[in-house]
């Protein structure tokens, strides 16, 4: 089991990386990353609804009609974001007034359809909820990676802290969607062509 | 013609009747346990929005009060003090004039401000907030957010500290025109924030509409 889970949680983080892999959650990972502390709190969440919904549909998957499976996902998926949003508006409401409507969008984010889809509907429980917490692990370190030079670049700051002094001008277009689109471009571009996996290189990609 | 008898199809495999079935009992059980769980949360919920409440009259009233009685930093007081600072000094009451709740905050029996709650347009969505007034009608104690979807990091930046300040102490104007206006070239009395002009302006509007209910009713009379 160990070999098993080591491969899951490789996977999730770096070779079948959700965000520049497979090219999933981009919308969340541009909206976000303005913020470091907005991007972990999203990433959290995330990581719970995923791995918990991978959990319940790979329960249920025996018993799931396949037509309708893809119905059955979404509501399961919706259920646990509502739980994450009912949490945090009763014991965290500072984090759920910073994340407000993000929260709700998580539902979109095609990440956990993906896995659901292409995990949890053909393995058990356990390492379907592994999957999940490692897909949104592999997500969430991507999030910060991203945050952390936005952040860093359009506010000067890092988790709220101050870094920059003074005489920093406030690279603006960073906190704003073009910052965003820049960042991800390039970590896809340098994770994609310095560092290219196996399934790539057989593909005929460019390996230095 | 020789009529096969029909193949028994597993319950699980028939076309309509097992999805169906699935679905229902699915969505009743997991709308179930959803409904439980926002009814178990639902008081602590409200709790934590009238906290959040209470905190914003009494960051208004402050000043008014004085930090003998309300410490400076409003948002780093316990919960419990929160509370009982609020019973102590301010007392809701409606108003028919403008047809919605008020707030006065009352120190040794006499008023010492009041505080409105604002209503308006955002960006992405309903701005809701308070507006404190000064007794005479002719200052403003302040001004703070309730409820907003402006984003985070832009639009949002209007509840950081350094915004809200900038709105204590201005003053009224008697005659008719903005109370709000954003500094460019020269005139104005506040800054609106860099890169969020569409919620500033949001902000301005919303609260200069306030202010000018507010004076007509503090002449009429609040009754």
């Amino acid at each position: 089991m160990k070999a098993g889970t080591k491969k899951i949680f490789l996977s999730g983080l770096w070779e079948d990386n959700p965000v520049f892999r497979q090219v999933l959650g981009i919308c969340s990972s541009l909206a976000v990353t303005n913020l470091m502390l907005n991007s972990l709190v999203m990433g959290l969440g995330l990581v719970f609804v995923t791995a918990f919904s991978s959990f319940t549909i790979s329960l249920l998957r025996k018993y799931t009609p396949r037509h309708i499976r893809m119905m059955v996902q979404t509501l399961i998926i919706s259920v646990f974001v509502i739980i994450v949003d009912i949490f945090l508006k009763a014991y965290v409401p500072t984090v759920s007034a910073a994340l407000g409507p993000y929260v709700g969008l998580i539902i979109t984010n095609c990440i956990i359809m993906g896995r659901c889809e292409a995990f949890a509907q053909n393995n058990p429980p356990v390492p379907a909820f592994l999957d999940g917490i490692a897909s949104g692990l592999g997500y969430t370190a991507v999030l910060l990676f991203i945050a952390f030079f936005r952040e860093l670049l359009g506010f000067g700051s890092v988790f709220g802290i101050q870094i920059l002094g003074d005489n920093w001008v406030n690279w603006t277009l960073m906190i704003m969607p073009p910052g965003a689109f820049f960042m991800l471009g390039t970590m896809i571009w340098i994770t994609n062509s310095r560092f290219p996996v196996k399934s790539q290189m057989a593909k005929g990609g460019q390996a230095k | 013609m020789n009529k096969e008898t029909p193949k028994k199809v597993p319950f699980m495999k028939t076309p309509v009747l097992y999805p169906v079935l699935f679905m229902v009992v699915l969505s009743l059980f997991l709308t179930g346990s959803l409904a439980t769980l926002n009814y178990i949360t639902g008081p602590q919920i409200a709790q934590q929005k009238a906290l959040k409440e209470q905190r914003a009259i009494l960051e208004l009233l402050q000043q008014s009060l004085g930090d003998d009685l309300v410490p400076s930093d409003v948002s780093k007081i316990p919960p419990d003090k929160v509370q009982s600072l609020y019973a102590s000094y301010v007392e809701k009451r409606y108003s028919n004039s403008i047809k919605s709740d008020y707030y006065v905050g009352v120190k040794e029996g006499s008023p010492i401000g009041y505080v409105f709650i604002v209503n308006g347009k955002g960006l992405w969505g309903t701005m809701t907030g308070l507006i404190g007034i000064d007794p005479s009608g002719s200052r403003l104690l302040g001004l703070t957010f309730l409820n907003h979807q402006e984003t985070p990091g832009l639009g949002g930046r209007i509840e950081e500290p350094w915004f809200k300040a900038q709105f204590r102490g201005l003053a009224i104007p008697t005659a008719d025109g903005d109370a709000i206006v954003y500094r460019t070239a020269g005139v104005g009395n506040v800054d609106a924030i860099t890169g969020a002009t569409l919620t500033s302006n949001a902000v301005s509007t919303m609260y200069n509409d306030a202010i000018n209910e507010v004076k007509r009713v503090m002449k009429e009379g609040l009754e």
